[in-house]
């Protein structure tokens, strides 16, 4: 009903102020990603699992799941050389596709996953 | 505090040559439990990490006996018999480094697989695909990280290498210390980005002041906190002998 819709926007909003408060314009961006499901929720039958995020250029870029690493070029020029930024916005957009349920998901082999491990460009 | 390099120390501290770790409860050779509760060297495990504790960056110059204590986890790590030990290094070993302490089985040493890749290449496909060994490894050690980050490599190889690991090392619910030679000038290459992701470091550096045997050299080693707490004597042949700093020197005390 009306009501919880406006308390439901109310909220969101307030959620995508502290988001953009925190993260500047990379929030807008990540959300983009959520919205467009561009993040693969990896796994193989002995466990390991991974996240690839399909950047706004159609590159697919690896995600580790247990550290923040992203191969993709802001990742390493913001977060690693120019250290101004905590993450890259495929980072964020798993963490967010993670709380809101929206990632996809996706099962490979043990051997698959050595390569997506190797988080070579795609 | 990692607790993998502190039972190591513990160990050293325990041979007959070296100074014993003094003090109420400390270890002796006699003693069959080299870590007791009321050690001056306490080794707890930390929430969110297995009894190897959080994976450690041990940093040293060159020839400072980082190959000897990584050895020495290794085959600690493998008497625990928890499973396979993981020694990777660039270049293949001579010898095995005679830390002063051997390893209880001779056995024990066949749970140690030593894996030699060559090219920083090599090195990510081996940590890429440790989740396909059986049986799982147990402990992880990567000895040299320096040797496969040239100074013409940057930021992302030193990350992309660091991450994989703790990936690895994560997934497989295993210890891990990693030893590097940390660069001479400052923190700018491929090193800016491996300290990040290291925040429990062990620092190896000389120390000046104490009076060692001519043939052997002696570092400070110091925990996150700066303050050494044990000396390590490298002797000539590789031999390894630790010295808590209290007992070294009384009027520090």
């Amino acid at each position: 009903n009306a009501v919880d819709l406006g308390a439901v926007l109310e909220q969101f909003s307030l959620v995508f102020c502290r988001l953009k408060f925190i993260f500047g314009p990379m929030a807008l961006h990540a959300l983009d990603l959520v919205d467009l499901r561009s993040v693969l929720h990896i796994t193989s039958p002995c466990g390991r699992s991974t996240y690839q995020v399909t950047g706004s250029s159609g590159k697919t870029y690896t995600c580790y799941k247990s550290c923040h690493y992203c191969s993709c070029p802001a990742f390493i020029f913001s977060v690693l050389r120019k250290n101004d930024s905590m993450l890259c916005k495929h980072i964020l957009a798993v963490y967010l596709s993670q709380a809101m349920g929206a990632c996809q998901e996706l099962s490979v082999s043990d051997q698959q996953m050595c390569d997506i491990l190797l988080a070579k460009d795609g | 505090m990692a607790q993998v390099l502190c039972r190591v120390l513990c160990e050293l501290g325990k041979h007959p040559r070296g100074c014993c770790l003094q003090g109420p409860g400390a270890g002796s050779p006699q003693d069959p439990d080299p870590v007791r509760k009321d050690s001056p060297i306490s080794v707890q495990e930390e929430p969110g990490y297995g009894p190897q504790g959080p994976p450690l960056l041990l940093l040293g110059p060159s020839r400072s006996g980082k190959s000897g204590l990584l050895f020495m986890a290794a085959v600690l790590a493998a008497e625990e018999g928890a499973g396979p030990v993981i020694f990777l290094s660039r270049d293949p070993l001579q010898k095995v480094p005679g830390t002063g302490r051997t390893a209880r089985d001779p056995l024990t040493l066949k749970q140690i697989r030593f894996l030699y890749p060559a090219t920083p290449e090599e090195l990510l496909r081996q940590l890429s695909s440790l989740h396909l060994a059986s049986p799982s490894p147990s402990f992880l050690l990567l000895d040299g990280l320096e040797r496969y980050l040239p100074p013409c490599s940057g930021p992302a190889e030193g990350a992309h290498i660091s991450a994989l690991l703790l990936d690895a090392a994560s997934h497989l619910r295993c210890g891990l210390v990693v030893s590097a030679v940390p660069p001479a000038d400052g923190t700018e290459g491929p090193f800016m980005a491996v300290e990040r992701y290291f925040p429990t470091r062990c620092q190896l550096y000389p120390e000046m002041t104490t009076d060692v045997e001519e043939t052997a050299a002696a570092y400070n080693i110091a925990f996150s906190n700066y303050l050494p707490e044990w000396i390590l004597h490298v002797q000539e042949d590789g031999k390894l002998k630790i010295f808590p700093i209290k007992a070294q020197r009384p009027a520090d005390t």
